[in-house]
């Protein structure tokens, strides 16, 4: 045999070996076919450790009923609104950034102020855009400092109020988020962030409105958002 | 009723039924590789909760174009149920310790159930007489000419039956892999 026999393959990762000495003889000389065939065995090898429990069943009636109530009682974002926010980098933008040749200030950062313009490297910004029922927009930078990365957030004309404004950021899918502080009353603020901290990860700046009310968690109103790029 | 191609093509934009649509086809899923993830039929009940949640309020963080829909739920499953192994770690090392010993780290074996399930999954979504086929092959031990037998079909498609099959659980697993990137 000649050629790659991916039926072979399939009976060879089952045990099979009776008339099959030819696609032995292939796969020993067949870089394709070996690695086609160690994925079959690996398949295989789980195939037959499945057992009569690992066959889906239903959960109970109740879980339903939690998903649906869990839903209407926190309804955390506007999800519609996460995904309008996050927009592709401008492609020149974009190399720069990979590169390392953003300096603060430059770039769509231009019509913001980014605090000390000759100060430490921006390694990854966004633009924070409105949620639906607000007004205002801003810019995040993630810095690298000698003293490790901050997060600094800039945004314009925050309307003042009675409690304060806190700057999360949350996994794209919202299901975990860090609270990294507050802003300041004229809407800047620089946050260092821990080492331990994966932007990757954490990859979305979001800014919502808090009261006093001994309430550590999101309010689940968020003012504005954007997408670091990951 | 919509097929899940629909389904998932709707998802991240999607309205109340879509959710309850996805819940009907996936929560199965879901709460078995919970389930046989945690050895903890609460526990499963309270992943499967949260994954739904989870799954609903990033629902436009879910793009069909890069992976199937239970895919992308299988993903959020094994992060959830990383999740439950690291909080238990911190609450009670004790008792990790104890369900440790015979099974080795939970977390790793908790990794296995999961393609355990979902091989499963794929095999109880075959047909007949592919299914019959491929339980025949794995769990009865017999060779295609002995199948072919018992099932009165050609040898060639017993043989192509099995390959396919295999490819259909590989691309379940894989999918499951890239899932977990997103």
């Amino acid at each position: 045999m000649s050629r790659c026999d991916l039926d072979a393959l399939a009976l060879i990762a089952l045990g099979e070996r009776e008339d099959l000495d030819a696609e032995f003889a292939h796969v020993a000389e067949c870089a394709q076919c070996s690695a086609e065939l160690a994925s079959f065995t690996s398949i295989v090898a789980t195939g037959r450790s499945v057992t009569a429990e690992d066959f889906p069943v239903e959960p109970p009636p109740h879980v339903w009923a939690d998903v649906q109530r869990e839903l209407a009682a926190a309804p955390v974002v506007d999800e519609l609104a996460l995904r309008r926010t996050r927009r592709p980098m401008a492609p020149w933008l974009a190399v720069a950034a990979a590169s390392g040749l953003i300096i603060g200030g430059l770039g769509v950062a231009a019509t913001f102020a980014l605090g000390q313009e000759s100060g430490p490297e921006v390694v990854a910004q966004a633009e924070l855009e409105p949620l639906p029922g607000n007004a205002v927009a801003g810019i995040a930078a993630v810095k690298q400092t000698q003293s490790g990365a901050v997060l600094n957030v800039s945004i314009a004309d925050l309307p003042p109020r009675e409690g304060y404004y806190e700057v999360w950021l949350l996994t794209p899918d919202v299901s975990s988020m860090v609270s990294v502080g507050v802003l300041a009353d004229d809407g800047s603020g620089t946050f260092p962030l821990p080492s331990t901290l994966n932007l990757q990860e954490f990859s979305v700046v979001d800014i919502s409105r808090e009261e006093f009310d001994g309430d550590a968690t999101h309010s689940t109103d968020s003012v504005v958002r954007g997408s670091l790029p990951t | 009723m919509s097929s899940e191609a629909d389904l998932a093509a709707r998802f991240a934009s999607g309205t109340d039924d879509d959710l309850a649509e996805a819940y009907r086809c996936w929560s199965g899923l879901v709460y078995t590789i919970a389930l046989r993830s945690t050895g903890n039929a609460d526990d499963a009940a309270d992943i499967t909760q949260s994954v739904f949640v989870s799954a609903w309020r990033g629902r436009a963080g879910f793009d069909p174009d890069v992976g199937a829909l239970p895919a992308w739920l299988v993903g959020i499953t094994r992060r959830r149920i990383a999740d439950h192994w690291a909080s238990r770690a911190k609450q009670t090392k004790v008792e990790v310790a104890a369900m440790t010993h015979h099974d080795g780290n939970p977390a790793a074996s908790a990794e296995s159930a999961v393609d355990r399930v979902v091989v499963a999954d794929e095999i109880a979504q075959l047909g007949d007489p592919q299914r019959q086929i491929i339980e025949m092959a794995f769990f009865e031990d017999l060779t295609h000419a002995q199948i072919a037998g018992a099932l009165r079909l050609p040898l060639g498609t017993v043989k192509s039956h099995i390959r396919r099959s295999l490819e259909r659980m590989r691309i379940r697993l894989e999918g499951d892999g890239v899932a977990l990137r997103s």
